[in-house]
């Protein structure tokens, strides 16, 4: 079964095709091809009405590089959220347009639950329940797995999101953006113990907490006028990635205390791709000796493969959605 | 109309967000402006629970916009629009976004980074100005923008009285 899958729920506007859930044939990001060149029109650095003139080129994209026409996709699969709704709208009305021209189902997806079931794709045999370590610039929570669809969130932050930490202490260092991938190279390179920035919410284990540790930076910048900015770099990170371990460790505990062995530690989302948390998150599967699910780093940011992994397995379990299903910007992974 | 107060400890916020969940009602539009770490989406998160809503309120930076629902109605307020325009550069993304079409009279709609965007905004609205005079201390500045109706001036300025604000003019 081939499923051709569309995901808009922020910036990026992308396509997928995925056969029976686990071959990919394509991945189209928005972002990340030069649309201009291949299509004339503009790339748009945020999402909104530019996603509609985006919308068929990135499809078609899609089905070029597989190799497919539209009459080879048995399944649409659209992101109904949770997301900026006039970036929603465009991603999921054109999956269900497309659907209705071709005479096909439409399943419609949860962002987040694709993100968690993303490592579906690239690992075999994954058993439950499991503990997902969810993380992007927009969405910080842990999370149990307990099967398909049935999901606790256990901890998840009371303000910032542990990736707009990233991008805002990437702006007052004043370095470019995206700021993780560039925070996370120069920490490479410093001292993780230089700086003692605060584990804000310590003893809450379900609770993260990251504006006031931007905050503690602004002021190391400020008080400390020959700060190495790796060494700033490294302390910041270190910070960020004991949060989340430690509350991800939690989970662990809990799930482990409610005699449901936990089998497994996946993460997902951009900041997934940092390779210090990548790197805690195996030594922390270790700790347990569990399996530890960390996907590939184009995995990890805004993509449609994931949507289409998490179509099918949606499709399989309950069927399709009609075309009257509607978009849910704030549409909470528990709710499912 | 510009009020203000000043070196107000972090751990007064609270009493700063009281008084403006006293002023604001359906159908407002409130700009904030301040630095990163001024305490906007703070802020923001004290009113809003004090407005009414159960939800945890995070930082809008990467959403743009999130929406809180107030249910069952306050006053016939049944949620509250949280914008951040922080990563919009040019005013021609608010209108890719859509952004005119949030204003809804059954919300309070809050603004940050809103100096973006205050042009775009016909519609009467309040400013909050966040100043850092000190690590852990805030000067604040509200203003009213547009025409508002005199007994409701009246109500907002008695508000700010009690919470002891100074008139500017």
């Amino acid at each position: 079964m081939n499923i051709l899958s569309i995901e808009s729920s922020c910036d990026e506007m992308a396509a997928a095709i995925v056969k029976d859930g686990k071959i990919l044939k394509s991945s189209i990001v928005s972002s990340q091809i030069d649309l201009h060149k291949k299509y004339g029109g503009v790339v748009p650095e945020l999402a909104g009405r530019h996603h509609l003139e985006l919308v068929n080129n990135v499809v078609q994209s899609a089905l070029d590089e597989s190799g497919m026409v539209l009459a080879d996709i048995d399944l649409f699969a659209g992101t109904r959220g949770p997301g900026l709704a006039a970036a929603l709208l465009v991603g999921s009305t054109a999956a269900k347009s497309y659907a209705y021209a071709m005479g096909k189902d439409f399943v419609g997806v949860n962002h987040h639950e694709a993100h968690i079931l993303s490592v579906l794709l690239e690992h075999e045999n994954v058993e439950f329940p499991f503990v997902s370590l969810l993380v992007s610039g927009g969405h910080s929570m842990v999370v149990i797995v307990d099967g398909l669809g049935k999901y606790r969130v256990i901890g998840q932050t009371i303000d910032d999101a542990a990736g707009e930490a990233y991008d805002k202490v990437a702006r007052l260092i004043g370095l470019g953006y995206p700021g993780g991938p560039l925070i996370d190279k120069l920490a490479l390179q410093g001292n993780p113990k230089a700086f003692d920035f605060p584990r804000p919410m310590k003893d809450e284990p379900t609770k993260m907490s990251f504006s006031g540790l931007k905050t503690a930076v602004k002021y190391a910048l400020r008080d400390s006028e020959n700060a190495k900015i790796e060494d700033v770099c490294a302390s910041f990170q270190a910070a960020v990635i004991d949060s989340l371990i430690s509350k991800t460790r939690f989970a662990i505990n809990k799930l482990n205390s409610e005699k449901l062995k936990t089998t497994a530690v996946a993460i997902g989302g951009g900041v997934a791709a940092n390779s210090h948390l990548r790197s805690q998150v195996k030594t922390l599967s270790d700790e347990f000796s569990i399996r530890a699910l960390i996907p590939e780093k184009s995995m990890c940011t805004d993509n449609a493969v994931m949507i289409a992994v998490a179509g099918l397995i949606h499709y399989n379990l309950r069927g399709p959605d009609g075309l009257g299903v509607g978009i849910d910007p704030g549409w909470k992974i528990s709710d499912l | 109309m510009i009020w203000k107060q000043n070196n107000i400890n972090l751990d007064r916020l609270s009493d700063v967000a009281q008084i403006f969940a006293n002023i604001f009602s359906c159908g407002d539009v409130v700009i904030l402006k301040g630095d990163i770490g001024a305490g906007k989406t703070t802020l923001v998160s004290s009113i809003t629970s004090l407005l009414g809503t159960v939800d945890v309120v995070t930082s809008p930076t990467f959403a743009i916009v999130n929406t809180y629902e107030i249910y069952p109605k306050v006053k016939g307020l049944n949620k509250i629009i949280h914008v951040d325009t922080y990563r919009l550069d040019h005013l021609n993304e608010v209108y890719d976004l859509g952004l005119e079409t949030i204003f809804d009279e059954e919300a309070v709609t809050f603004i940050e980074w809103g100096e973006k965007i205050e042009e775009y905004v016909d519609k009467n609205h309040f400013v909050i100005e966040i100043d850092e005079s000190q690590p852990e201390d805030r000067n604040f500045v509200f203003q009213i923008k547009g025409e508002i109706p005199r007994d409701r001036q009246n109500k907002i300025e008695d508000e700010l009285v009690r919470g002891g604000w100074e008139n500017y003019g």
